[in-house]
């Protein structure tokens, strides 16, 4: 990496460093590594306040067991997972969209969004949202052109589309 | 506990004007560290001026300002008069030098006529109302800001023991700034700053840029009087260093 040097720089590269704005931000290039990120991280680490709010526990049991903190990942592979496990990361991701500077990629929390929605139909046909049947195909279109996303999730999200 | 709680970080500078009110009206001791602190910082815009814009060679340049500050600055009466009423100080201070220049140069050409001739002088009212020539000048002086603000915030970060938000600057921003410049893939970001999430390395690149842009704004507000001027003074300087690419 290039070290950036005042004494060297351009005016243009001054100029940048005047009105940063956007500069540093995530690339499209990566929405994917970051979806996976947010897969493989530990629920606490995103919902433990919310889920000591509403009393929701964030352990549950996966099939082959396994040792550690459980992963949104590991939660959205569940045939039939919690269902307020679900409704905690879809307000997570939801939170996620609606600030400007959040702590995901509009993109990404709106895949994690979808997927816990999916996750919750999938499992019995359970409604976490007021989405309409044509609005949800509508976005689950757009999920399933990104891509970057994963074939786990593309699957959960085909299965549901109907 | 997230950056933004941590003390200092993003808090907004309430003292403005600072060293140069400390410069121009403190103590002794006050006054000579305002001072330094003041020269180091803008002497290389005013050499740069007197370089580019007047034509002199460097080390005639040096001479006028080791004059320019023995004579007028360290005798306190220049900083003195930087009033707040007179306008901005960027400006103030290149007017001055432009006066001590003149005024030197007619000092010289009484004694020796000729002595001028290789020097751009323009008129005087050119000299002291006009700076159609002073980008380089500004460019010098967005650059020791820049300088100063960078410096600060890796000063500050370290400080605090936030090595991962000052590590993320320098990797996403100060490293993007170079010509053709890819950005380090957010795989290794998260390798090297170990962070457990999405969440965690969006908070502290928000942050890293927060802090950025509340210390460049303490840099101008030591120079500059309010707010809106510090506002204003970041977009005169962009708007200089823009035209210089």
């Amino acid at each position: 990496m290039a070290r950036f040097d005042s004494a060297t720089a351009g005016p243009h590269s001054l100029a940048g460093l005047l009105q940063v704005g956007d500069l540093g931000s995530w690339t499209a290039a990566e929405l994917g590594p970051i979806l996976e990120h947010q897969l493989d991280t530990p629920l606490d680490v995103d919902l433990e306040a919310a889920a000591a709010a509403a009393g929701a526990s964030l352990e549950f049991d996966t099939e082959p067991p396994q040792p550690g903190r459980r992963t949104f990942r590991q939660l959205l592979r569940l045939p039939h997972p919690p269902w307020p496990l679900l409704q905690l990361v879809k307000q997570f991701a939801k939170g996620c969209r609606s600030q400007p500077e959040g702590p995901l990629p509009h993109e990404v929390a709106t895949v994690l969004y979808l997927a816990a929605i999916a996750a919750a139909r999938r499992s019995g046909g359970r409604r976490i949202s007021s989405l309409d049947d044509a609005a949800w195909r509508s976005a689950v279109d757009w999920a399933l052109a990104q891509s970057w996303l994963n074939a786990d999730l593309r699957q959960l999200l085909q299965e549901t589309r109907e | 506990m997230p950056a933004d709680a941590l003390p200092g970080l993003v808090r907004f500078p309430t003292t403005r004007w600072s060293l140069v009110d400390r410069a121009g009206r403190a103590g002794p001791a006050a006054e000579r560290e305002a001072l330094g602190q003041l020269l180091a910082r803008y002497l290389p815009a005013l050499r740069s001026h007197l370089v580019y814009s007047k034509r002199l060679q460097p080390a005639d340049a040096d001479d006028v300002l080791q004059d320019f500050v023995a004579g007028k600055v360290l005798e306190r009466a220049l900083i003195a008069k930087a009033d707040q009423q007179l306008g901005k100080f960027r400006t103030f201070l290149l007017t001055a030098l432009d006066r001590f220049l003149l005024n030197r140069i007619r000092g010289e050409q009484a004694q020796k006529r000729a002595a001028a001739a290789a020097v751009n002088l323009g008129d005087e009212d050119g000299m002291v109302a006009a700076h159609g020539g002073a980008d380089a000048y500004d460019v010098e002086w967005a650059r020791q800001v820049l300088d100063q603000a960078v410096g600060r915030m890796r000063a500050e970060c370290q400080a605090a023991g936030r090595d991962e938000v000052w590590g993320l600057f320098e990797c996403r921003v100060l490293a993007m700034l170079e010509p053709d410049a890819e950005p380090i893939e957010y795989g290794e970001l998260v390798r090297r700053f170990g962070f457990q999430s999405p969440s965690q390395a969006s908070n502290t690149l928000v942050t890293a840029k927060r802090m950025y842009a509340r210390v460049l704004r303490s840099v101008i507000g030591e120079y500059a009087r309010d707010a809106a001027e510090v506002e204003a003074e970041i977009d005169e300087l962009h708007r200089v260093l823009v035209r210089g690419t």
